[in-house]
């Protein structure tokens, strides 16, 4: 019978490369959208990256030491909590330059002098 | 949590408490300036007489990861002279465009309370915590003139940015904490120092995580090649929080370098030290050089802050190579550029005190003549800022440099580093004394008339005036302190 | 008072005369008049003067508590820490004493002098404010007792000069002047800069003593370092005293009103560099190459700017270039390790000199404001102070004894000669003829022949106030006595004896055998009537050239020489343009650092951004049906951070990667 947890990977790397691939794909995303929301959404994502990384790191490196185990999922909550007081900060300022600009894109935000 | 937890923390517990009590006074008194700036200069001093009382304890909390030492005193002081001083500069200048004091003193101290997590940081989660919560708030500053569009343009570019590196930074921690296993300062360092000595196996996942930490902090503190978004949002922020702007996040920036990089990874030191070099190299020159072309002052003024950067690098990079004697420079040089660069934006503050007065170059035409007090003021800032005997900035610049000439016997590229910061300071007078001939020997354009400026803000000059000399003429008052708080780390 | 408290006074007292006339000057000045605003800074260099005196006597005779060794006095600890334990101080003996003098006498007249020549000007409260600035900044550098504090000097006369030379801002070209000055001086600041931390890395003391004698120590094993520091070092002294190549901003420096030329940039802040060598005198002697560096380009200065002041029209830049050229003197002297003769050449030179300038002063305030001396002519009945003062400066210089100039200009040549410097003697003596040519030039053009004055100044022309004649006749005293009083007898005065202890561990490390006779006769004796006569051959050239009393002007012999083909066509055109320098020097600074600077502010964001952007056109025709994405500059500014992540990664993978 095949259990449940077979299906999970049982090879860091795999973690990793998934967390790595989900952090460029969120940092291209910040490169290549030019509308902050969408922007700010590339940095969830890049976010959440980093606690796929801290949530494998915490299972495999220290399977030895379970109380690591525990901590790697305290960590990603308290990023969790960051990420969220980010996004507020984030939107705020958005609003604040929408209606300033009545646009959300960027790279309309040029008036500064070069 | 214990007693002795919160008794460890009551400076950080107290600031954050100051800010909420800012904001229900202002609930209370609604938009009554006088009983604001009351509640945050009252709280600070609470706050700092709290540091120095817990300073002597020196105890740790929640479980070791929030440590008090001689550093975090010393840092968490600076920090509470460095909000302190813009609260006090501010108010003449927020009043004037209508924007309110009371939420301006509590986001500012909630800054204040982030970079004083960062200097008690004994964990890597606490440390970017302390991070976060200094940079949000400095998001909000940016921003902080709602209606104008230079400031929010600032406020998103720095926004954005700063999140993407934050980012990055936090991708580092993952990797140390995978790499070693924790996030404990000194238990990272200890498991360095087994694989510098081969003891425990060796990943390129280290390489990885160093990179992306140094990039992280290098974005923070404005290094080149990393440090596109300072001139934009310097010069869109309103001038009082462009001041806050180019000192507290820089210093507590620095203090995520000195945690993590001095205490966490000093036994890579051999591999990174080269990086921070280069980076300073790069930042000093660059910052300098492109400082020249500019003629708007804060803008000056920013490429400048590159530049000092790239200063207290040089320091850093001495430490990181054996002399302990860099690493008291570097706190030395910040304190001292807090006072000095806090001063000469108050000055600036001070001139755009009316709604609709730019920062260019020609702003300061005439300044003798109309605010004399004023220009002179400015003349001392720009000279300590200059490097010029005998004032703060030329001593610190004289402590680092010297650190790094010693530093030179164990790795040579650091005479390279002591002699290109030599160059620069001397390159940095023709954009500081430009300034001073437009101040002295430039007709105004035109005629404009003189505001009247508050006591606050004289109180601050005054503060920022005596800081600079006497750091300048008796360096010895601070010099006990940093010797101590170095000592701490190394 | 002990003489503990008295030092500091010296200093202490300009800063607060600085102080007091910056923030109350204007103030005064507006409500009670000009005089209530120049009592305080004139009466304070007053009194720094007799305060200097009472210092300097007992310091040149070695008394208690002198000694020979001078006297420090410690003021606070700066850095108390450790290490770099560095003390606050002053020291006075028997070099500082002689400077001294310069520096306060001179100054004290021109203050005096300023009196009278600022007369007419709106904000003569910040002149006098920025004199009082310029006064502490000379007397802190001559009597500090480390490195530092002789930096924090030099930094800071360097600062003062600027605001003097720019004093007259509304003139574009004072401005100008000002910047340039400040600029050249900042290249041989940095090189002072370099020298002081070369010192402390060699030493580990910033103490000046202390530190000379620990190289000195160094010396006798390995002279390689020293000869470093000791280059770094003249750096300095090169830019303060304007030494080929760092000579283009002092002829400009005359832009300044005329008591600030004659103070600081003909008897004082000029002297700066050479009393940093002669205060170094122990590590330049223990690095003999960078002694012939000195010497070399100490003389090459001299017959240069002599070689530029033959044809300058403008009354002062004539005095400046030869001011060039007898600093020139100075350091040939230093670098032949005739150090005495130095600081001979400094004092006599100062006072000379600074009443030299001071008469072009008066010769300029007296044709109102005019300063191409062919617009003068035939002033020598009107103004007659002036002109008999100027002609005593004149023999001076020329050194026709028994006037100061001889006596210190026959050292210099004597001893260079004596230390088998031949090449150093035979040019020396070739600018001497030079310089008594081109100063009757300037007597001439100015004082005799027919009146060129413009005919609407012409009947006024008077001689000056009492507060501008006075300090004159006072400055005439010392230039025609000085070398009488301390020269005699030659090669053993006065000076020698007072300076002997400070120069004695020099003398005895360079130890040379003095040379006795020449073809038969006592070598002094050869030497000194080869100098008078070349003397006087230059001063008769001048007489036959540019004439005497009524006596016209040769124009046509000097125009024939300046019309005339090939060789001497070339070198008169060349002495006018200064041979070029400002161009060379326009070219290479500010053309091409200025592209410099631009260039990396266009690469800054244009580049960088540029690069940027084509990186970020790359990923968007990559990505084939993500056509629409664009980046903006906040996204340029992301993937310049994504760059510089990635080389930071591909190095740290490549450091840490490596085995060990």
């Amino acid at each position: 019978m095949l259990s449940a947890l077979n299906l999970v990977s049982q090879n860091l790397n795999a973690y990793l490369i998934l967390s790595g691939l989900l952090f460029s794909i969120g940092a291209f995303g910040f490169l290549a959208r030019r509308n902050a929301i969408s922007m700010l959404m590339s940095i969830e994502l890049m976010l959440n990256a980093v606690n796929l990384a801290f949530v494998a790191f915490g299972a495999f490196v220290s399977s030895a030491d379970p109380s690591h185990a525990a901590q790697a999922s305290d960590i990603a909550l308290i990023v969790m909590a960051a990420a969220a007081a980010e996004a507020t900060v984030g939107l705020a300022i958005v609003i604040a330059i929408y209606r300033n600009r009545k646009t959300p894109l960027v790279d309309e935000y040029d008036a500064m002098k070069r | 949590m214990t007693f002795s937890d919160t008794s460890a923390m009551a400076p950080f517990i107290a600031a954050v408490l100051v800010s909420a009590a800012v904001i229900l006074v202002d609930l209370v008194w609604p938009g009554r300036k006088t009983a604001a700036l009351t509640a945050t200069f009252v709280g600070l001093a609470i706050v700092a007489a709290l540091t120095v009382a817990v300073g002597q304890s020196g105890t740790t909390a929640f479980g070791g990861s929030y440590r008090v030492d001689a550093l975090t005193t010393f840092l968490d002081l600076l920090f509470v002279a460095i909000a302190a001083l813009t609260a006090a500069f501010a108010p003449d200048y927020l009043g004037e465009r209508g924007l309110p004091v009371a939420e301006f003193n509590a986001v500012l101290v909630f800054a204040m309370a982030g970079a004083m997590l960062i200097a008690g940081a004994a964990d890597l989660i606490v440390l970017f915590l302390g991070l976060e919560l200094m940079v949000l708030p400095g998001y909000l500053l940016a921003g902080y003139h709602k209606t104008d569009g230079f400031s929010t343009e600032g406020a998103i570019k720095y926004f954005l940015l700063g999140s993407f590196s934050s980012a990055i930074f936090l991708f580092g921690i993952a990797f140390m904490y995978g790499m070693t296993g924790t996030t404990r300062i000194d238990a990272v360092a200890a498991n360095l120092t087994a694989v510098v000595a081969g003891t425990a196996p060796f990943s390129p996942g280290l390489g990885l995580g160093l990179a992306f930490l140094m990039t992280g902090v290098a974005f923070k503190i404005a290094a080149v090649p990393f440090h596109y978004w300072t001139p934009d949002a310097y010069q869109g922020s309103p001038t009082p929080v462009t001041g806050y702007l180019s000192v507290g996040p820089k210093v507590g920036a620095f203090a995520v370098i000195i945690r993590l990089f001095a205490g966490a990874l000093l036994p890579m030191a051999a591999q990174w030290n080269i990086a921070v070099m280069v980076l300073a190299a790069l930042t000093m020159t660059l910052g300098n050089l492109v400082a020249l072309t500019q003629d708007n002052v804060k803008r000056t003024l920013a490429y400048s802050s590159i530049a000092h950067t790239g200063y207290m690098l040089v320091g850093f990079a001495a430490f990181a190579a054996g002399q302990i004697q860099g690493l008291e420079g570097l706190l030395y040089y910040g304190a001292a550029y807090a006072f000095m660069n806090l001063g000469a934006f108050a000055v600036i503050g001070a001139i755009q005190r009316k709604t609709g007065v730019t920062s260019n170059l020609s702003t300061f035409a005439g300044l003798v003549r109309r605010e004399p007090a004023l220009a002179w003021l400015m003349f001392l800032f720009l000279l300590s800022l200059t490097g010029i005997p005998p004032t703060a900035g030329f001593f610190g610049k004289f402590y680092i440099i010297t650190a790094a000439v010693q530093a030179g016997k164990t790795d040579a590229w650091l005479y390279v580093l002591a002699v290109l910061a030599v160059l620069n300071a001397a390159a940095a007078a023709f954009y500081y004394l430009r300034i001073v001939v437009y101040m002295f020997m430039r007709d105004p354009d035109t005629e404009t008339s003189v505001a009247a400026h508050g006591r606050l803000v004289w109180t601050g000059l005054a503060v920022t005036t005596v800081m600079t000399i006497v750091l300048g003429l008796f360096p010895g008052v601070l010099l006990d302190a940093v010797a101590t708080a170095a000592k701490a780390i190394g | 008072m002990p003489y503990a408290t008295l030092i500091p006074l010296i200093p202490l007292l300009p800063i607060l005369g600085f102080a007091f006339t910056a923030l109350f000057g204007r103030r005064l000045m507006l409500r009670h008049g000009r005089t209530a605003a120049e009592i305080v800074p004139v009466g304070i260099v007053i009194a720094v003067w007799v305060i200097a005196m009472i210092v300097v006597v007992p310091a040149l005779g070695h008394q208690d508590p002198f000694g020979t060794a001078g006297l420090d006095v410690k003021l606070w600890t700066w850095i108390p820490a450790g290490r770099l334990s560095v003390d606050l101080g002053f020291h006075v003996d028997a070099l500082t004493a002689a400077l001294l003098i310069v520096v306060t006498t001179i100054g004290m007249l021109v203050h005096v002098y300023s009196i009278g020549y600022m007369a007419h000007d709106k904000a003569t409260w910040r002149f006098f404010a920025y004199l009082n600035l310029f006064m502490f900044s000379m007397l802190l550098l001559v009597l500090a007792n480390n490195w530092l504090l002789v930096f924090a000097g030099w930094e800071l006369v360097g600062l003062s000069s600027y605001s003097l030379i720019g004093f007259w801002y509304h003139k574009r070209s004072a401005a100008l002047a000002a910047k340039k000055a400040f600029i050249v001086n900042r290249v041989g600041d940095v090189g002072f800069a370099l020298g002081i931390m070369a010192i402390f890395v060699n030493t580990g003391t910033l103490n000046i003593q202390e530190s000379l004698a620990k190289l000195v120590e160094q010396g006798a094993h390995n002279t390689v370092p020293l000869t470093i520091v000791a280059l770094l070092v003249f750096c300095g002294a090169m830019g303060k005293s304007a030494q080929f190549p760092l000579h283009v901003w002092l002829p400009d420096a005359m832009e300044g009103p005329t008591p600030v030329s004659a103070l600081i940039h003909a008897a004082t802040m000029v002297n700066a560099g050479v009393y940093l060598v002669a205060r170094a005198n122990p590590l330049f002697s223990s690095a003999q190459d960078a002694m012939v560096v000195v010497a070399g380009i100490g003389i090459f200065t001299a017959i240069l700017a002599a070689s530029i002041a033959f044809t300058q029209t403008d009354i002062k830049r004539v005095l400046a270039f030869s001011t060039l050229s007898q600093l020139g003197y100075m350091f040939a002297a230093l670098g032949v390790g005739a150090y005495t003769a130095a600081i001979f050449h400094l004092m006599s030179h100062g006072f000379f000199k600074g009443l030299l300038f001071l008469d072009s002063g008066s010769v300029i305030h007296s044709v109102d404001g005019e300063q191409d001396m062919n617009r003068m002519g035939g002033l020598w009945k009107k103004i007659p102070i002036t002109h008999a003062t100027m002609l005593i400066g004149t023999i001076a210089i020329a050194g026709i004894p028994p006037l100061a100039g001889f006596f210190s200009k026959d050292e210099i040549l004597g001893e260079a000669f004596k230390a088998g410097f031949t090449w150093v003697w035979l040019i020396g003596v070739v600018v001497a003829v030079m310089t008594a040519f081109y100063m009757w030039r300037l007597m001439g053009k100015t004082f005799y022949g027919e009146s060129r004055v413009d005919p609407a100044v012409a009947p006024h022309v008077h001689e000056s106030a009492w507060q501008m004649t006075l300090p004159l006749v006072l400055l005439a005293i010392p230039s025609i006595f000085l070398g009488m009083a301390v020269g005699l007898p030659l090669g053993n005065g006065l000076l020698v004896g007072w300076l002997k202890p400070v120069f004695e561990q020099s003398e005895q490390i360079l130890a040379r055998t003095p040379v006795d006779t020449l073809f038969g006769l006592p070598v002094d004796t050869v030497l000194i009537g080869i100098s008078v006569a070349a003397a006087l051959a230059g001063l008769i050239s001048g007489l036959y050239l540019f004439g005497w009393g009524s006596r016209k002007v040769k124009q046509d012999t000097v125009d024939a020489i300046a019309g005339g083909s090939g060789a001497s066509r070339f070198l008169y055109r060349g002495s006018l343009n200064k041979w070029w320098f400002d161009e060379i020097n326009d070219l290479l600074f500010i053309r091409i650092g200025g592209a410099v600077a631009a260039f990396l502010w266009w690469f800054d964001r244009t580049i960088v951004d540029g690069t940027v952007n084509g990186v970020g056109t790359v990923v968007r025709d990559a990505g084939g049906g993500l056509r629409q994405i664009q980046t903006g500059r906040v996204q340029n500014y992301a993937l310049g951070i994504a760059i510089g992540l990635i080389v930071m990664a591909g190095s740290f993978l490549l450091i840490v990667g490596q085995p060990r």
